[in-house]
């Protein structure tokens, strides 16, 4: 029974959204909108599950050695919770908007920042322990895309520039357009599978 | 019904009608060759040691969630976590799985909670853990867990944009051996770049069922999705013929 109900509901759920999306049928299209509204609801009780299982997990550490990063996470999370329900005006009032802007921001556009070394240093790595065809050819790409964002002189920016658009207009692009369509054939196929039943991570 | 919904049926239907087709001429036998993938082979080998060494090995299901455009590719990882709660498959060490949409944290959980009635021993509080939300700072956090609990393996599958390089670059100063996925064209170069081992490429991400478990319906699929291809391929080269032809 357990693993029955919640596969018969997942499948049964799922047919009717289809359907709701093929058939023009006013009762198929009200029921598809009711699902995904219900959905979103559950989603939010998913983040609640989420935010038990951060609290759960980073209580358990305050007492092991990285217990100072875990209280950092965890009166951070309660002071922003405070700031928000003092605002009473949701995640747009001006004291998260602030928090948003002069906190979270700049922190995640430092990360972006190191990312472009990290790639530099895995790059140099990659090219150490995969001599492949495939990896020159990758390096050296994204070597002329670099080098022609950069200001050269005389006629070499021009010829970069050239380069780069060849790379990525051509080559780049055709591989990036056979790996979505795969892609789409693959995303399809897992859909089907948990329509059908195959696939049950609902926990059937 | 307009032409796009009737296009729509017709491949829905065709493919559920091939994917039968090729799970009962599976089941009569006739068992298709699957091309090697070295990645998957890794993923078995990482799997295998962490039983012998009784370390830990960590899965990241990547930052998208269940609802969205990367539903599919968020759920690519899921039989690697049958696996690892599996009690034929699973190491004796608990599971480390990241996720970072709380809409898999329940798929996640489900799956350590199978792996813990199995072993029948309480698995610690972090095996299934909601890291955090946006991909940048998911990264970065699973990254400092992966450089304090240094598993055997990193295994990154799903949803992953240039972000990837923060967790695998964490991965090599843990010491763990790499293995990664993404359907992002931009999230796959950086993997490839930065996993230092073979990884997977594009829809061989949805290939995980029939490589790891040998599940008949997940081979069928597999076999479908070749032929869709094949049709996709014909058709873009009597496209381009059509066109080169002057055809309208």
């Amino acid at each position: 029974m357990k693993r029955v109900v919640p596969t018969a509901l997942a499948i049964g759920v799922g047919i009717i959204t289809l359907l709701g999306l093929f058939l023009d049928q006013p009762i198929l299209v009200s029921l598809r909108f009711a699902f995904v509204d219900w959905a979103t609801i559950l989603a939010v009780f998913a983040l609640l599950i989420g935010i038990g299982n951060i609290f759960s997990v980073h209580l358990s550490r305050l007492a092991g050695r990285n217990a100072p990063y875990s209280a950092a996470l965890l009166l951070s999370f309660l002071a922003v919770l405070g700031v928000a329900l003092y605002e009473g005006a949701g995640p747009g009032g001006p004291w998260m908007t602030a928090l948003f802007q002069y906190v979270q921001l700049p922190l995640e556009s430092a990360l972006m920042a190191t990312l472009a070394v990290f790639l530099v240093l895995a790059g140099y790595r990659a090219l150490r322990q995969q001599r492949s065809v495939g990896m020159v050819i990758l390096i050296v790409a994204a070597l002329i895309v670099l080098a022609a964002a950069l200001p050269l002189p005389g006629g070499l920016s021009g010829v970069l520039a050239g380069l780069k658009e060849g790379v990525v207009s051509g080559p780049a692009a055709g591989g990036a357009r056979g790996l979505i369509l795969g892609v789409a054939l693959g995303a399809l196929a897992t859909g089907l599978r948990l329509l059908i039943g195959v696939d049950r991570p609902q926990g059937g | 019904m307009d032409i796009s919904q009737s296009i729509g049926v017709i491949v829905v239907l065709v493919f559920i009608g091939l994917m039968v087709f090729f799970k009962l001429r599976i089941r009569a036998g006739v068992a298709p060759h699957l091309r090697p993938i070295p990645a998957y082979d890794l993923i078995r080998r990482q799997l295998g040691q962490a039983v012998e060494t009784g370390q830990r090995l960590h899965l990241s299901m990547g930052t998208g969630g269940i609802g969205g455009v990367d539903t599919a590719v968020s759920l690519a990882a899921w039989p690697v976590l049958s696996l690892l709660a599996d009690p034929t498959t699973s190491p004796d060490a608990p599971p480390i799985v990241t996720v970072a949409d709380p809409t898999l944290l329940p798929v996640a959980l489900d799956a350590v909670r199978r792996a813990e009635r199995h072993s029948r021993m309480a698995l610690p509080r972090d095996a299934a853990l909601l890291v955090a939300p946006r991909p940048l700072a998911y990264a970065a956090a699973t990254g400092a867990l992966l450089r304090d609990q240094k598993p055997l393996a990193n295994v990154a599958m799903g949803a992953f944009g240039p972000e990837a390089a923060l967790l695998l670059q964490a991965g090599e100063e843990a010491g763990a051996m790499q293995m990664a996925g993404s359907a992002d064209p931009l999230g796959q170069a950086v993997m490839t770049v930065a996993a230092g081992a073979p990884t997977i490429v594009g829809e061989e991400i949805f290939a995980a069922g029939a490589y790891l478990c040998q599940e008949p319906s997940h081979v069928a699929s597999l076999m479908t999705q070749d032929v869709w291809r094949m049709v996709l391929i014909g058709a873009m080269l009597i496209g381009a013929l059509l066109r080169t032809l002057g055809v309208a």
